[in-house]
């Protein structure tokens, strides 16, 4: 078993070079390209990008979830140091739910409709929890449905549908975080279905669980306003790629690719002045359209010219603490003025 | 009411005292015990859209909002009140009677993809509502089809195109232009932007405003985006279990919101900008659904102002001192001598 030295000595998970394809119409089209990550004990990440970005994608291939013909090849997902490509099958699925746990965005279809919430609890506990004596499970449920703010006491017989949406995305957190030995949660669109005033109290309920236990998160969303509100650092993507990487204050008062400047132009005011809203021009290149040169360019504002219509741009380091930008214009002469000081 | 002869001040929509009841598990046991329980979807919603206005409405899901849109177009049948369209009242016509009027009402979906016909192409899509309501020839119909899709921004080639040819964006945009082909008055938008991308959402909310001037078009806007709400509305109705708490002009509302429920929707929306990082406050507790409503005033279990009366009795919708109207005990009502 390969173990690489971490970059940083609290890193607990580290993606390098992952690429996962699709079978489509016959034909195996790239979903994720060299996409890499590093996230740090304690640290939220952000991955934002339009639908079609493969943001979901990276989350299944990291947790494994992903089966031919879809494929996924990488040059290493290190889980606390140990590379997951060489685990066993039987072992990934005590990980997944164990060290590292995910959170969908949609809680209805994440549970099985036909188990009562009691036995689906019971099932993972027994999974995970193998020093738990089996007739302390529901006082450990109890515990950690209490912990996400539900009173389980003569619920746990109930089923899926006798729960609101918002409650059964407190408990699908609870699950996930019912081992011990949890590291990393990955949480795909978490609050994307739910109320405005729901998914603030799940926000802050993942915040604390962050604060309490030192979790890792890695939050996957199309909302930039969620990501202001949660993530230490966000990594941007689109059509597959990285384009740009950042730590969370730096994207918002300083976006260099010119897609996150066009993503944060594009939220409304509030309240709004009636102006026209920004709109960005057409729509994220289909999975099996092979673009040449930069995939963005055709939705650009701030286009060089052929450059970026014929020259693929590298993902290339632009500053300190890791901040990258995938775009001809960092190269350019005329970008320097916009970057900030603390920018080389 | 003030009675006015002039066009502009009669409502294109008038609702009235609108209930809409879904009885809840028809199962034996319930029936045998008499104990039918009853979802309140609408409970006494009254309101006036006049022409060329945009109403939002907003809430959490549960509140009734898209039952309202159902129900003012009767896609949904009243239990009790009023519905009237140009004077007309949409709740008593028969159903040939309703068929002609909907011609003038039309509605916009929020899931493009479920609320088209996979099979056909965008040409028929839209020119489906003609073809029911017997408007021109086949013909014709493909030509106005043609003329639509330029009109939302979609040249000639989509006409024969399938659905899954197109973006999620641009099937919205045939939504759109499918719900103008019959050249109604009023429509309702249920949600329109709410499975687009923040990039596209801005394109269908510039088209929807654009055409709402040229056309001079009636809407009634539902929504849970108060981002998105505040570029289009000119009010906004705030629905809490099937009741308004709230409605006023957009400004009113949305800068000294005085029912206690619209300031936590308003402070409960996260800000896109990490200084300010922490400032959404959540509002306490659960959305309570529409089969067990609280007594009282239905905020209160998750109200910082609860008062006893809250507990036993509904507050009345009343002009407060603000100038909107909201229904709460807790905000003091306007000057008394003001004609009611």
């Amino acid at each position: 078993m390969t173990v690489e030295p971490a970059a940083y000595s609290d890193e607990v998970l580290s993606v390098r070079g992952l690429g996962t394809r699709y079978a489509f119409q016959g034909a195996s089209v790239p979903a994720v390209r060299d996409f890499s990550l590093s996230v740090r004990e304690g640290e939220i990440v952000g991955l934002v990008g339009e639908s079609g970005s493969g943001k979901s994608t990276v989350l299944k291939s990291i947790l494994g979830m992903l089966k031919p013909p879809a494929e996924v090849t990488s040059d290493g997902i290190f889980l606390d140091g140990r590379d997951l490509r060489e685990v066993s099958a039987k072992e990934m699925r005590r990980i997944r739910g164990g060290r590292l746990a995910m959170v969908f965005q949609d809680p209805i279809n994440s549970f099985n409709p036909a188990w009562t919430i009691g036995n689906q609890f019971r099932r993972v506990l027994s999974l995970h929890c193998p020093h738990l004596h089996r007739r302390d499970y529901d006082a450990e449920i109890l515990r950690l449905l209490n912990r996400v703010g539900i009173d389980g006491r003569g619920k746990l017989n109930s089923y899926p549908f006798e729960f609101s949406q918002g409650q059964l995305q407190r408990i699908m957190i609870a699950v996930a975080c019912a081992s011990p030995d949890l590291r990393v949660l990955l949480a795909d669109e978490p609050t994307t279905s739910l109320d405005v005033t729901i998914e603030a109290q799940v926000l802050e309920l993942l915040r604390d669980l962050r604060e309490e236990r030192g979790l890792a998160m890695v939050l996957v969303t199309h909302d930039l306003s969620v990501v202001a509100e949660m993530c230490d650092k966000v990594v941007v993507m689109y059509a597959g790629r990285v384009v740009e990487v950042a730590e969370v204050h730096d994207l918002f008062e300083r976006p260099q690719h010119p897609y996150t400047r066009q993503l944060l132009k594009a939220i409304p005011d509030f309240p709004h002045d009636g102006r026209r809203l920004y709109a960005m021009r057409g729509a994220v290149p289909r999975l099996d359209e092979e673009v040449p040169g930069c995939t963005f360019a055709p939705r650009c504002d701030a286009h060089l010219g052929d450059v970026c219509d014929e020259v693929p741009p590298v993902l290339r380091e632009i500053g300190p603490d890791g901040r990258r930008s995938a775009c001809h214009k960092a190269n350019h002469a005329t970008s320097l003025e916009e970057t900030d000081d603390g920018v080389r | 009411m003030t009675v006015s002869g002039s066009e502009s001040d009669v409502p294109v929509l008038s609702v009235r005292d609108l209930r809409t009841h879904f009885p809840m598990g028809g199962g034996l046991l319930s029936r045998l015990t008499g104990k039918r329980r009853v979802a309140h979807a609408l409970d006494g919603v009254t309101l006036d859209i006049r022409p060329g206005e945009t109403l939002a409405v907003i809430g959490e899901s549960g509140s009734g909002k898209s039952t309202l849109g159902r129900t003012v177009l009767r896609l949904q049948e009243p239990t009790s009140g009023t519905v009237s369209f140009r004077g007309d009242e949409l709740t008593r016509l028969r159903r040939e009677e309703l068929r002609r009027k909907r011609r003038h009402m039309q509605m916009i979906f929020q899931n493009p993809y479920s609320s088209v016909n996979r099979r056909n192409r965008l040409r028929d899509i839209i020119a489906e509502p003609m073809h029911v309501h017997g408007i021109g020839s086949a013909e014709s119909r493909g030509e106005r089809a043609i003329e639509l899709l330029e009109l939302v921004g979609l040249n000639s080639d989509f006409a024969r195109r399938y659905p899954h040819e197109v973006s999620g964006g641009q099937l919205q945009r045939v939504g759109i232009a499918r719900a103008l082909a019959t050249e109604p008055e009023f429509l309702v938008a249920d949600e329109p932007t709410a499975s687009l991308d923040v990039s596209v959402r801005a394109n269908t909310m510039n088209l929807l405003h654009d055409l709402k001037q040229q056309l001079g078009l009636t809407l009634m806007f539902i929504s849970h985006d108060l981002a998105v709400v505040s570029y289009v509305a000119d009010r906004i109705a705030v629905l809490y279990l099937g009741r308004i708490v709230e409605i006023g002009t957009k400004e009113e509302v949305e800068r000294a919101p005085q029912h206690p429920y619209t300031q936590a929707l308003l402070s409960a929306a996260p800000s896109p900008d990490p200084r300010r990082r922490g400032k959404a406050s959540a509002p306490l507790g659960e959305a309570p659904n529409a089969i067990d409503r609280p007594s009282g005033c239905h905020y209160h279990p998750r109200c910082p102002l609860a008062v006893p009366v809250c507990r036993e009795k509904y507050p009345v919708l009343e002009r407060k001192v603000n100038g909107q109207q909201v229904a709460c005990h807790a905000v003091p009502s306007a000057d008394a001598a003001s004609p009611a």
